[in-house]
C-alpha cells in the first residue's frame, strides 16, 4: 500500500514527463497500479494543454510569429517539469520566463526561424513580466524589436528587418529604448 | 453564514474597467487571489464596490509534505492571501480538494485528485484548521472534476467532504458542473450523486460549461456557457440554508461582462425564486 506522498510523486513524475507521445505510457509504476493508462495519458495531455494555453495567452506576438512555438515549448516542457516555487507572476508569464533562456536561444540558433524570433520572445516575456510585477528587466537585442512587435500587433509580419542593435529597459509602466552603435 | 448574497462572476482583468465603471454590475465578484499577489492594493476598489469571495487555485491543500499549513510554497501563498483578506474582507476563501504540487517539488500546474482515504482526511483536516487560523476568513473546499479515480479509495468523495465539513467547520464550494461531468464520465445520476454531499455546508455554488472530448470524456474547460443541466441541478440546491453565492466561471473565450452577468442573474433568480 503506497503512501499518499508516494502516489503524488509517482503521478506527478509520470504526468509531467514524456508520457503521451505514443498515446499512453508504456507501463505504470507500482504506486499507480490500478489506474487506467489512457486516463493518465489524458490527464497528462490536459496538464500540457493548460500550460501551453497560459503561455500562449502571455505571448500573443511570439505565437503569431513563430509557427512552431507550441511544439518547441511542449518538447522543452517534457524535459523540464516545472518546479514548485513561490512567486507573484501570472502562470503563463512565469512559465515563459522559466523557458526564456532555452527557447530564445534555440529560436536564435535556428536558421529556419526569423533572425529576430528569439529576441521577440525575450522582448515579450521580459516586458510582460516587468508590467506584471514591477521589477525592472533588461534586454540587449540585435534588432529593433519594439518596431517588430508593433508591426506584429498591427497584423503585419516584418520581412527581413535590418540589424539594428538596441538596449531595452522594461519597467512596470514603460519601456526605455536606446539605440546602440 | 445564512443570507444569500447573490449571483456573481469570476473577476478577469479584461473586465476591470467595466466592473469599476458606473452602472450595474454583478451582485458579487469571485477573485482569484493569485491575480493580486503582485499588486495587492489593486483589490481595494473592487472590494469597495462588490461583495467578494476568494477562490484560489494554488494552495494545494493535499500535498503530503511540509508542516500542518503545507509546503513552503503554500505557506508563502497563505501569507499573501491573508494580506488580501485583510484588505478586502471576502465572505470566504476557497480552494480545491486536490493537490497541485508533489511532495518531491513538481508543480503540476493544475488540479490532481486526492485518493479518498483516512490518510487524506487526516492531512486535509489538519490543513484546513491551520488555514482557518492563518487566513482569518472562513475556508471552503471545492469538489473538482475528476480526470481519473484512484483505485484505492476507502470512502467516496462525498463522504470525505461530509467528514471535513462536520469536523473542521469548513464549507463546501459545490461545483455543479464538476459534479455533473463526474456523473457523465464515471456513471451515476447527477441528482443521486448530489444528495450524498453535505448540502447543509454548501456556502457557494460554481457553474460553468465544458466540452465533450473525442474520447467521450467531458472536460470542464470553463470556456462555454453554463451547461443547462447544471442549472437544473441548481434548482435542487437553491434553498440550502448556508448558500451565500452562486458564481459563473469562465476562463477561456471570455465574453463581454454583460453576457456573463446575464448568466449570473439567471442563476441568482433560480435561488431567489426557490
Amino acid at each position: 500500500m503506497s503512501t499518499l506522498a508516494e502516489l503524488q510523486d509517482a503521478i506527478a513524475a509520470l504526468a509531467t514527463g514524456d508520457v503521451d507521445r505514443s498515446g499512453t505510457p508504456p507501463e505504470l509504476p507500482p504506486p499507480l497500479e490500478g489506474l487506467a493508462r489512457q486516463d493518465v495519458a489524458r490527464y497528462a495531455r490536459g496538464l500540457r494543454a493548460k500550460r501551453w494555453g497560459e503561455v500562449a495567452r502571455a505571448l500573443p506576438l511570439s505565437v503569431r510569429a513563430v509557427a512552431g512555438l507550441e511544439a518547441r515549448y511542449l518538447a522543452w516542457l517534457a524535459a523540464h517539469p516545472a518546479p514548485a516555487c513561490d512567486g507573484v507572476l501570472p502562470p503563463g508569464l512565469a512559465e515563459a520566463l522559466r523557458a526564456l533562456s532555452d527557447l530564445a536561444g534555440a529560436l536564435a540558433a535556428d536558421p529556419g526561424e526569423a533572425a529576430w524570433a528569439g529576441e521577440l520572445y525575450a522582448f515579450e516575456v521580459l516586458r510582460g513580466c516587468a508590467r506584471a510585477d514591477g521589477a525592472r528587466r533588461q534586454l540587449r537585442a540585435g534588432h529593433a524589436v519594439h518596431d517588430i512587435a508593433r508591426e506584429l500587433g498591427a497584423g503585419l509580419v516584418p520581412i527581413d528587418p535590418p540589424a539594428a542593435p538596441h538596449l531595452y529597459l522594461f519597467e512596470e509602466d514603460r519601456t526605455r529604448i536606446r539605440r546602440l552603435p | 453564514m445564512t443570507r444569500f448574497v447573490g449571483g456573481g462572476v469570476g473577476y478577469r482583468r479584461v473586465h476591470r474597467a467595466a466592473l469599476l465603471a458606473p452602472g450595474p454590475g454583478p451582485e458579487l465578484l469571485e477573485i482569484m487571489p493569485e491575480h493580486f499577489f503582485a499588486a495587492p492594493a489593486e483589490i481595494e476598489p473592487l472590494a469597495g464596490r462588490y461583495p467578494l469571495v476568494f477562490h484560489s487555485v494554488g494552495l494545494s491543500v493535499g500535498t503530503a509534505a511540509g508542516d500542518q499549513a503545507g509546503d513552503a510554497v503554500t505557506r508563502a501563498a497563505l501569507g499573501r492571501v491573508r494580506e488580501l483578506t485583510r484588505r478586502a474582507r471576502p465572505l470566504f476563501v476557497s480552494d480545491h480538494l486536490a493537490f497541485t504540487r508533489s511532495p518531491g517539488g513538481i508543480d503540476l500546474g493544475h488540479l490532481c485528485p486526492l485518493p479518498c482515504t483516512e490518510e487524506t482526511y487526516a492531512l486535509v483536516a489538519a490543513r484546513v484548521r491551520a488555514w482557518q487560523a492563518i487566513i482569518e476568513a472562513p475556508i471552503a473546499l471545492e469538489n473538482i472534476a475528476h480526470p481519473f479515480r484512484w483505485p484505492g479509495d476507502t470512502m467516496t468523495e462525498a463522504q470525505l467532504f461530509r467528514r471535513l465539513t462536520a469536523e473542521t467547520g469548513c464549507g463546501l464550494l459545490l461545483d455543479l458542473t464538476n459534479l455533473l461531468y463526474d456523473a457523465r464520465n464515471f456513471g451515476g445520476a447527477p441528482a443521486d450523486l448530489l444528495v450524498q454531499y453535505p448540502l447543509e455546508a454548501v456556502w457557494g455554488v460554481h457553474l460553468a460549461g465544458g466540452v465533450e472530448g473525442s474520447d467521450r470524456f467531458w472536460n470542464d474547460t470553463h470556456d462555454q456557457a453554463v451547461d443547462e443541466e447544471a442549472y437544473a441541478l441548481l434548482r435542487r440546491v437553491a434553498r440550502l440554508p448556508a448558500l451565500r453565492a452562486v458564481v459563473v466561471e469562465r476562463d477561456g473565450r471570455v465574453p463581454p461582462l454583460g453576457e456573463l452577468c446575464a448568466e449570473a442573474r439567471r442563476a441568482a433568480e433560480i435561488v431567489k425564486g426557490a
